[in-house]
């Protein structure tokens, strides 16, 4: 992937250093990747099969030929259920592997904890402890099975590479229009969103410990709160907390809404450039309107492929915060 | 002071109501207070004269938190009725007692935030507060002095200076009366000797009531009752 | 669902601003596949004029119709995630505002551990539906309306054939929706327990330590993971295959749109662009349908967990956020009888008479 590199995964990168690191002590690595692997050419088939159904039947409508309409629709339907067969076995297989690796982590943590010392334990507030063993290790398991990371991630790599070939083969003209668009949507996403995802997170995640913290002295210190009338104290840092904790995830969400008029931006943008373009050729004479067609089916693969990846490096930043503190307590 | 079982400073049912706000800083008549099914206290009365100082000593478990608790106005009982000051509504009742408890009852916040809750106080009455818990040299070696945080149940502090944050937290509401659940109990000997010696600035002067079972932080100045059975005997 | 309309009266205006301005990029969505549809036409009309002569156009109602796109996903999606996080915000101060106003007897019986826990989980899931689907499923609906009314005008025949394959699909996710919902309970019920025992451990760390029970607890906790494993497993098995099939099932409605719309544009019955703008928009309608199940279902356990949290949130009335009302602190100069009887925090407090210790505390305090 020549694009790679500008949104690339390099091996420094927490999300993924860190991941590996956890895979590796779990033990589970070779079957880890095997099962990535079997799971990893559905969406590229399928982008494939989607293409070349529109092309068949778009060319259908440039003949005129009616009666061929039906058998394309039931070969691609055959073509499909063998094809949802194949991901329904892996993926099943798949998750299964994940639900166990993520009840072998939260044993490992349980474990890891229980052998600290006191002062190692008290050294983090509860509600630290708390988030470290609930949703910290659940973002491990969303990384490895949750929508849009890890298996996701993978799958977009493949559907991106195998959707940039059949365009390029499609038309090298629309092909270089698309990836026009699409090399600046990559570089400002990797610049304005990603990049302040993993900070964002992290702090994120801070402010949702210390907010629930916060909450711990509203119970344990009832009765002080009463007779000296500590409430507003006591309800202003919680405010303060909480107040941090949406500022925090707001961040996010403005990187989110940022991201999404990008997307919007060079998206449309590109498929209209496209559409200029195909009606040039179409005007001369070098393409028909299946072909177009053809040519947008799988832009819209490999886009859907891309943003996929690029949504997945995003969360997988974001999990990857948690399975760095995961590991942190392991290393411990 | 007539019938034992009844506590002290007992005064006759009769009494007009006039007479008992003015004689009496703390009383609880007939009080019943149950548990999770389990009756903890039964009729049981307490009446406190105004700067009267009463220990109530007793085994663990044996109510004497829950007493205490029903005084300042944290618990209500199922019978009878708890007075302090004249005021009966916890509301009420809260802003007239201090508590100083046996555990670590401080907020994770900073020392200022703890010893005044959050009010207004000068900075004055503050420092008089920390001197009178003997907290004020400790206080200004520290790099942040007042604004230092305790730490999360007080983690950054140690069980002495935790318990001399609550005791000039009390002197700094200034409340007539003043509850001491078990304040020294869970410390060592040295440092239990010197936070009574604050303790005895928070209470000189004021009614206070003291749950303890260490008969021994007791000093002659005050009238021990025993807790037993969910009622009180002369000690 | 009494906990979703307080927060909406508490910010009524911040709701329908992001309620409109979802409807409004909606909207944008439906104008650009027009324009797209008209394109199409105008492209494949006998006898057009060249593309140097319709280019001009074109690119200006693109370029006009790319922009309103772009700043309606901005605009929408923000406004969305600023109401949603103030919502959570306010659920926040309201678990702490119960708190404070619960009765010491029901909290000295409280796990302060089971607590916290409990309300990050409870909120986490509350705040992240009111994020990712509260306003998505808003959008989802707009443009399935829009959408459904939009393809009925432009062809009411293949609207409802490429439509009517999405009720059967519609009914499998349904069923296959509940089969999951009844694993994930069951899962969740063991989560519970993992959670609850991770509480007693730290509570219990130093008594664990002292007497060397570790390997009394981890027997615990081997035992518990284990049971929550296999059904975590199942669960997920199950969902795998179901969801695999509702996949494959979802081609349906795009293969009789392409078989039937087909057949009407060769029958001249409609213009290729307006087939292609079915093919393009026929998803709003049928993605809808079909992912309605788990929206109803979601939204179903949405509505348990806030029924589950209603009496645990104590709101202020008439305002939203917190302390708003009092002075600061330490800043207005009010002293403690100044505050007593104002409600800073929400606490209720009655202004009874000053005693002795009003007096004391007078001279005393300020």
């Amino acid at each position: 992937m020549t694009v790679m590199p500008s949104i690339g995964w390099k091996e420094g990168d927490c999300f993924v250093g860190d991941f590996k690191r956890l895979i590796k002590r779990m033990g589970m690595g070779r079957r880890y990747v095997l099962l990535l692997l079997l799971r990893a050419p559905f969406d590229g088939a399928r982008a494939w099969m989607l293409a070349a159904l529109m092309k068949s039947v778009f060319r259908c409508l440039e003949a005129g030929e009616a009666e061929g309409l039906p058998e394309i629709c039931v070969s691609y339907g055959i073509l499909c259920a063998l094809l949802f067969c194949y991901n329904g076995t892996v993926w099943s297989l798949y998750a299964a592997f994940a639900a166990r690796a993520e009840a072998a982590l939260r044993g490992r943590l349980l474990e890891r904890i229980l052998k600290l010392g006191c002062r190692q334990v008290e050294a983090r507030a509860r509600g630290e402890w708390m988030t470290r063993l609930g949703s910290d290790a659940r973002a491990a398991f969303e990384m490895m099975n949750g929508p849009l990371n890890i298996p996701h991630a993978v799958v977009a790599i493949l559907n991106t590479t195998l959707s940039s070939a059949l365009l390029l083969g499609g038309s090298p003209l629309l092909a270089g229009v698309a990836w026009l668009w699409i090399l600046p949507h990559l570089v400002l996403h990797e610049r304005m969103v990603l990049r302040a995802i993993p900070g964002l997170k992290e702090e994120s995640q801070r402010a949702m410990a210390q907010c629930t913290s916060a909450i711990g002295p509203l119970i344990e210190e009832a009765d002080a709160i009463r007779i000296y009338d500590a409430g507003g104290l006591l309800l202003e840092d919680c405010a303060r907390h909480s107040r941090s904790l949406m500022a925090a995830n707001l961040g996010m969400h403005r990187r989110g809404a940022l991201g999404g008029m990008l997307t919007r931006i060079f998206g449309i943008g590109g498929y209209f450039s496209m559409l200029l373009s195909g009606a040039l050729l179409m005007e001369k004479g070098c393409m028909s309107f299946s072909d177009v067609v053809y040519c947008f089916q799988v832009r819209g693969s490999m886009l859907a492929g891309l943003f996929m990846l690029i949504a997945s490096q995003g969360n997988l930043r974001a999990n990857g915060v948690c399975v760095k503190r995961v590991n942190e307590v392991l290393d411990e | 002071m007539g019938q034992d079982k009844m506590g002290c400073s007992l005064v006759e049912k009769d009494t007009a109501e006039q007479d008992r706000t003015e004689r009496y800083e703390a009383r609880l008549e007939d009080v019943a207070f149950s548990y999770g099914g389990k009756q903890v206290l039964q009729n049981l009365s307490l009446m406190v004269r105004p700067g009267e100082h009463i220990g109530i000593v007793g085994d663990s478990g044996c109510g004497k938190s829950t007493l205490l608790k029903l005084l300042a106005g944290l618990y209500e009982p199922d019978s009878g009725s708890v007075e302090v000051m004249g005021q009966r509504t916890p509301g009420d009742i809260w802003k007239q007692v201090a508590l100083v408890m046996q555990q670590n009852a401080l907020f994770p916040l900073s020392i200022r935030d703890n010893i005044t809750c959050g009010h207004h106080v000068p900075e004055a009455a503050l420092w008089e507060a920390c001197r009178g818990a003997s907290l004020a040299d400790w206080i200004k070696s520290l790099p942040q002095g007042l604004d230092t945080h305790v730490g999360q149940r007080g983690s950054q502090v140690s069980g002495g200076q935790a318990q001399r944050i609550q005791i000039a937290r009390a002197l700094c509401k200034d409340a007539p009366v003043i509850l001491l659940d078990e304040p020294v109990s869970a410390l060592d000997r040295d440092t239990g000797l010197s936070v009574l010696a604050a303790l005895g600035r928070l209470t000189a002067g004021r009614t206070v009531i003291h749950v303890t079972h260490h008969p021994e932080a007791l000093d002659d100045g005050y009238a021990i009752y025993r807790l037993e059975g969910g009622r009180l005997l002369r000690g | 669902m009494g906990v979703l309309k307080k927060l909406i009266g508490l910010h009524r205006i911040l709701f329908c601003a992001a309620a409109l301005l979802t409807v409004a990029a909606s909207a944008a969505n439906l104008w650009w596949n027009s324009f797209l549809a008209d394109v199409l036409d105008m492209l494949g009309a006998p006898g057009r004029p060249g593309m140097s002569a319709l280019l001009p156009g074109i690119l200006a109602g693109g370029t006009a119709i790319l922009l309103a796109l772009a700043a309606g996903d901005y605009l929408s999606f923000y406004a969305a995630s600023y109401t949603c996080e103030l919502s959570a915000h306010e659920m926040r101060m309201g678990y702490a505002r119960y708190y404070l106003r619960g009765d010491s007897r029901m909290l000295a019986g409280c796990s302060a551990g089971e607590e916290q826990s409990a309300m990050q989980n409870e909120l986490k899931d509350i705040s992240a539906y009111l994020n990712e689907s509260l306003f998505s499923i808003m959008k989802q609906f707009v443009a399935f309306a829009a959408t459904a009314v939009f393809l009925a005008v432009k062809s009411p025949r293949l609207a409802l054939l490429s439509t009517l394959p999405a009720v059967p699909l519609m009914l499998y996710c349904f069923v296959s929706g509940r089969t999951i919902k009844a694993y994930a309970e069951r899962c969740m019920e063991y989560q519970k327990k993992i959670n609850g025992l991770a509480d007693v451990l730290l509570s219990m760390f130093p008594v664990i330590q002292v007497y060397d029970a570790q390997w009394l607890v981890m027997g615990l906790v081997e035992e518990r993971l284990s049971e929550w494993g296999r059904a975590s497993v199942r669960k997920e098995r199950i969902a795998a295959r179901l969801m695999s099939l509702s996949g494959l099932l979802s081609f349906l409605p795009l293969l009789c749109l392409l078989g039937f719309g087909g057949r009407m544009v060769i029958a001249g019955e409609i213009s290729t662009g307006t087939f292609y703008l079915f093919v393009n928009l026929s998803g709003n309608v049928s993605g809808f349908l079909q992912n309605m199940p788990g929206v109803y279902a979601g939204f179903r356990q949405f509505g348990a967990s806030m029924g589950r949290l209603e009496r645990k949130l104590v709101f202020e009335e008439g305002r939203g956020g917190e302390g708003r009302n009092g002075a600061r602190r330490n800043g207005a100069g009010l002293s403690r009888e100044g505050r007593n009887g104002v409600g800073r925090d929400g606490v209720e407090r009655s202004g009874a008479g000053r005693n002795r210790a009003g007096r004391n505390r007078a001279g005393r305090m300020e």
